[in-house]
């Protein structure tokens, strides 16, 4: 064994490369602190990703522009996962060997996260997740998990309500496209639904022609749909449903909530009802939507989760803290009042007192509709 | 056009077949080690930022290797076009992910029933259609690593499209402890079964079944006719592709700890078929090399963020015109397709 | 299961599942023509129809139809419909005689492996779809409502929709067309030439470098009509549609027997068809399970497909 390794230092020398061991996962930060945030920059499902990384950066400017001495990077430490398990398994060790990055704005993925949390935890890294709903989460990081929006456990029955509360007599057709977010949200809208479920299908992300699902829907008769799904496929959904002649009510969850789904359907997007635990920016603070669009970043959905995530992060460091340990105490104990919420997280990371929000698309603009009771 | 004379596959293998038994051995030993020592490398020309070198180590590049050293025996060695080689890598996964969360099995006993389901399952699959020829194969293949996919995305009783999570590590190996910072001790277990399978495979190659693939890639019917039972040799070299493929998905699910159905895409089947032909077919050397660049190069250029796969993808293209036969490409050039031998040279063979 | 569905809905089912399959047979076209010369399966041409659903967006841009307005009427209409559909087909068909050039020309000159030129297809696939990632910032497009979708009849169930009706018929003419010029043209007779023997074409005097120009060209006029009619009837797209529909129509031209034009346009209807009725009997979900599956039975049942391979069916 001894002459393996000393052969193997003599090939290392001969190839004229130096061996080193890699640093440990929690030395101190030496420069300045450093602020991540972790979610799909690149890849299918890069749209939201960015939304989120932009409220971040806003996030990171505003507070450098009040605090000017400030010991924090200007510049986010991005981390692209793709909103792949695969590629987030590579990718977090790294982020938790870096000694400055003291605080991370994601994964915006539950599958993603799930990789990713495990790593964290062992290195102590602090996180706050702006839209990765999966209610086991807290499961995987434990003490260094943050959420700042509520689980599907509250956005199903949210949804449950309002579908019943515009029409009495309602009965639902259930429809999902297969991806772990959906697959979730459907289970607990259909427990809320109950005996109003009168039929379920399921599109997987991918699927072009809904010509079978609208027959399905037709034959059962219901007068609502609920999608679980992403806005893309949402869109294309629901422009066939209408150009099928269906008036059925349309009902979906916060995957669809973004301006870019109202922009692919158009007028078929017209009296869609949506679901969120997120609030818009701009429904939040039409003001600071306004200064963020002149900074030249565009606001979407989620953007204010992040915004908020990364301002509570900051709080933590104006108070002084440094250092992982400190700033995750911090945020585990202290509250932070942001643009969507108070965030105040309990024992297993999740916040409280939020509200799921339900929105109607109207004349091409997605409006608020108000809290969910 | 200008003929590359110079092949650095027969270079190699002449130097190797002139060494004597003792250089053979020092350098065998020298690579080796240095396979070994490769986490501890910190050089800035190899180091990868924005992921972890280590894991980097371990996923893509050890377990691209791994699989592509044995989809090269099913596509190499025996020519059969497999588009859907990800399905056994699936199935070694999700064995370990069930029985790991359901049972109190450990690793090392589910390691044999991962291979043995994959291997089975490469039967079930192999009987029925490897008659068909080549492009018929290459879609059924394909469908079933689909179907694989569909079937788990699915089935709620293995999670759906949740996926599994909570997969047990493997116990721990004298002072080696598998923990989830510490990508090292897996990337050692990837490499020591990588190294065995080699060996395997260099020594099937050289007997009777390497003989018999050879022949049926060079020509099914002749192969027939010269008494090789040719059904059987072609199930067999996808059963053994489908057995890497599952100690691959094994180890791999062992050391993600959560799996979902998506990570099982077609695009893994084409990647992985992408390392053997850009390496050079056939040849296990080449294979390797190809698998190691193709699953480095996107980790080690991650800097360029948006453009990356773009490069990727163009590099791929350009490194095919350049070198067709693979950056370590095989002693011999066969011709696959007999149709275009007339063009071989230069095209300049047609009647205007 | 649900099989009172298919049978309370089948003719609705059978005029969208037609529809779909049109879409698919002229896709298909294009990995048959190509396949029939080279006997190559060409991955890059899921991406030669995406390019063409960004062609017939870029058309209407052209001239200046806009996202927000009212569908076009009468003379506008129709003009706009056939710009639209010769501007989708040209950027398809250009780009497909661009991959051929890129991907191929100068593996086949080398006399490479096949699966050398499988991978190079497949590396200039990867880059058209990061292209195209990349310039579309990953979200999808939309498209304008060029004309009203109005139902002609309604029989037994079925609404018989305008558009689609427009895309079965047109898709039909479109490949009655590319048959005449397979059959009777100079060029047509070439390409079938190279595809019965390329050693003997050669000899006759047959320029291969020109036919194959010519069949990825006319592959991509098919592809770039299938672009354009998709985009009629589902008003969207993104980077990754190639992908979506590149696999089904794949499967529909080895279903029929690739290398042969009238099998890949039976392929793509009978997978439309079967595709939707899956849908409605077993769920979306396992369509392609299915799909799949009744591929396989087909080609134990016959190993070169429905209709056995090759343009002429000389080589069966």
């Amino acid at each position: 064994m001894k002459k393996i390794i000393s052969l193997a230092a003599a090939g290392a020398l001969v190839l004229g490369v130096s061996v080193s061991v890699a640093p440990a996962a929690n030395a101190a930060c030496s420069g300045k602190l450093k602020i991540a945030y972790q979610g799909p920059l690149t890849g299918p499902e890069a749209a939201l990703g960015i939304n989120e990384l932009n409220g971040v950066k806003f996030a990171l400017k505003k507070f450098l522009a009040a605090n000017k001495g400030a010991n924090v990077d200007p510049v986010v430490y991005e981390v692209d996962d793709q909103g792949d398990p695969a590629v987030a398994g590579p990718i977090a060790p790294k982020v938790a060997a870096e000694e400055c990055v003291v605080a991370l704005v994601g994964p915006a993925y539950s599958g993603a996260s799930k990789v990713s949390l495990p790593v964290y935890l062992s290195a102590g890294l602090p996180i706050i997740t702006p839209s990765a709903t999966n209610p086991t989460l807290g499961e995987f990081g434990k003490s260094i998990f943050h959420r700042a929006v509520l689980t599907d456990d509250y956005q199903g029955p949210a949804a449950a309500r309002l579908i019943v509360s515009k029409n009495k007599k309602a009965t639902v057709f259930l429809v999902n496209d297969a991806s772990d977010y959906a697959v979730g949200l459907q289970k607990t809208v259909d427990i809320s639904l109950g005996s109003r479920v009168v039929g379920k299908d399921v599109t997987p992300n991918g699927t072009t022609d809904f010509s079978a699902t609208i027959a399905k829907i037709k034959k059962s008769k219901a007068t609502a749909v609920f999608y679980s799904g992403y806005f893309s496929q949402a869109a294309v959904f629901v422009k066939q449903l209408r150009d099928s002649g269906s008036k059925i009510t349309f009902v979906s969850g916060d995957g669809t909530l973004d301006n870019q789904f109202v922009k692919l359907a158009r007028k078929a997007a017209e009296g869609v009802l949506l679901t969120a635990p997120a609030i818009p920016f701009e429904a939040a603070s039409p003001k600071l939507a306004a200064e963020m669009v002149k900074a030249g970043w565009t606001p979407g959905v989620y953007t204010t989760e992040s915004y908020d995530a990364a301002n509570f992060f900051f709080d933590a460091i104006k108070a002084g803290n440094t250092d992982r340990a400190s700033i995750n105490k911090y945020v585990s104990t202290k509250s932070h009042k942001g643009l969507s919420k108070t965030l105040k997280f309990d024992k297993d990371g999740e916040v409280a007192g939020a509200d799921v929000n339900g929105f109607i698309v109207k004349n091409g603009k997605l409006v608020l509709l108000g809290a969910i009771k | 056009m200008i003929k590359v004379t110079f092949n650095l596959r027969d270079k190699g293998a002449e130097f190797w077949d002139r060494s004597p038994r003792w250089r053979r051995v020092l350098l065998s030993v020298i690579f080796i080690g240095f396979c070994y020592a490769l986490p501890f490398l910190n050089n800035p020309l190899i180091n990868t930022p924005g992921s972890d070198f280590q894991s980097v180590l371990f996923y893509p590049v050890g377990m691209y290797v791994m699989m592509a050293i044995g989809l090269n025996i099913v596509v190499g060695k025996s020519g059969l076009l497999d588009l859907g080689y990800v399905a056994f890598f699936a199935i070694g996964a999700y064995t370990m992910a069930i029985l790991g969360t359901k049972t109190d099995l450990n690793f090392w006993e589910i390691l044999p029933i991962g291979v043995g389901l994959a291997m089975l399952s490469g039967v079930l699959l192999g009987t029925p259609t490897l008659r068909l020829r080549g492009d018929y194969l290459a879609i059924v293949t394909l469908g079933f690593g689909e179907i694989v996919r569909i079937f788990a995305v699915n089935t709620d009783a293995i999670g759906g499209s949740r996926g599994i999570a909570g997969i047990p590590t493997p116990p721990d190996i004298f002072k080696a402890k598998f923990t989830i910072l510490d990508p090292k001790p897996y990337y050692w277990l990837l490499l020591t079964f990588t190294l065995l399978i080699i060996w395997m495979v260099r020594r099937l190659a050289a007997r009777r079944p390497g003989r018999a693939w050879d022949a049926i890639r060079q020509d099914d019917d002749v192969a027939q006719l010269m008494g090789i039972n040719t059904r059987r040799s072609k199930v067999w070299a996808f059963v053994l592709g489908a057995a890497v493929a599952g100690v691959g998905g094994v180890i791999y699910a062992s050391q993600i700890l959560s799996i979902v159905p998506d990570q099982f895409n077609l695009n893994v089947s084409i990647l992985i078929l992408a390392c053997v032909v850009f390496g050079g077919i056939g040849n296990i050397w080449g294979v390797i090399l190809g698998a190691v660049l193709l699953a480095f190069t996107p980790e080690r250029i991650r800097f360029l963020s948006q453009p990356r796969i773009l490069v990727f993808g163009i590099a791929l293209v350009v490194m095919m015109n350049l070198r067709p036969d693979g950056i370590l490409p095989k002693k011999k050039r066969e011709h696959l397709e007999p149709n275009w031998d007339h063009v071989e040279e230069s095209g300049e063979g047609e009647i205007k | 299961m649900d099989f009172a569905l298919l049978r309370d809905a089948f003719w609705m089912l059978t005029f969208d599942g037609l529809a779909l399959g049109a879409i698919y047979a002229l896709i298909s076209l294009g990995y048959t023509l190509v396949y029939g010369v080279l006997r190559l399966i060409n991955f890059a041409h899921s991406e030669v129809f995406m390019i063409g659903t960004f062609g017939s967006l870029f058309a209407t841009g052209l001239i200046g139809v806009k996202i927000e307005d009212e569908p076009l009427t009468d003379g506008k209409m129709v003009f706009t419909l056939l710009f639209a559909l010769v501007i989708a087909m040209l950027s398809s068909a250009i780009a497909a005689v661009l991959v051929e050039f890129v991907a191929y020309r100068r593996l086949r000159k080398r006399g490479a492996t096949k699966l050398a030129t499988l991978i190079s297809a497949i590396g200039v696939s990867i880059s058209l779809v990061e292209l195209f990632r990349i310039m579309t910032d990953s979200l999808p497009r939309e498209f304008p409502r060029i004309m009203d979708k109005t139902f002609l009849v309604s029989y037994a169930g079925a609404d018989i929709r305008n558009d689609k009706v427009i895309v079965i018929v047109a898709a039909g003419l479109m490949m009655v067309a590319l048959d005449q010029f397979i059959s009777k043209t100079r060029l047509g007779k070439g390409i079938r030439a190279v595809s019965q023997d390329e050693n003997t074409a050669t000899l006759m005097g047959v320029n291969i470098n020109r036919v194959i120009t010519v069949t990825f060209f006319a592959g991509g006029l098919m592809a770039g009509a299938a672009a354009f009619f998709y985009i009629l009837v589902y008003e969207n797209t993104s980077f990754k549609v190639g992908f979506f529909l590149g696999i089904s129509a794949f499967t529909a031209a080895v279903l029929g027997g690739i290398g042969n034009l009238r099998g890949a346009l039976f392929g793509g209807f009978v997978l439309g068809l079967m595709e939707t009725y899956t849908s409605a009997v077993f769920g979306t979900a396992w369509k392609a399970v299915i799909s799949f599956i009744i591929l396989v039975l087909v080609l134990l049942i016959k190993p070169t497909g429905l209709f056995g391979e090759s343009i002429t069916q000389a080589r069966v």
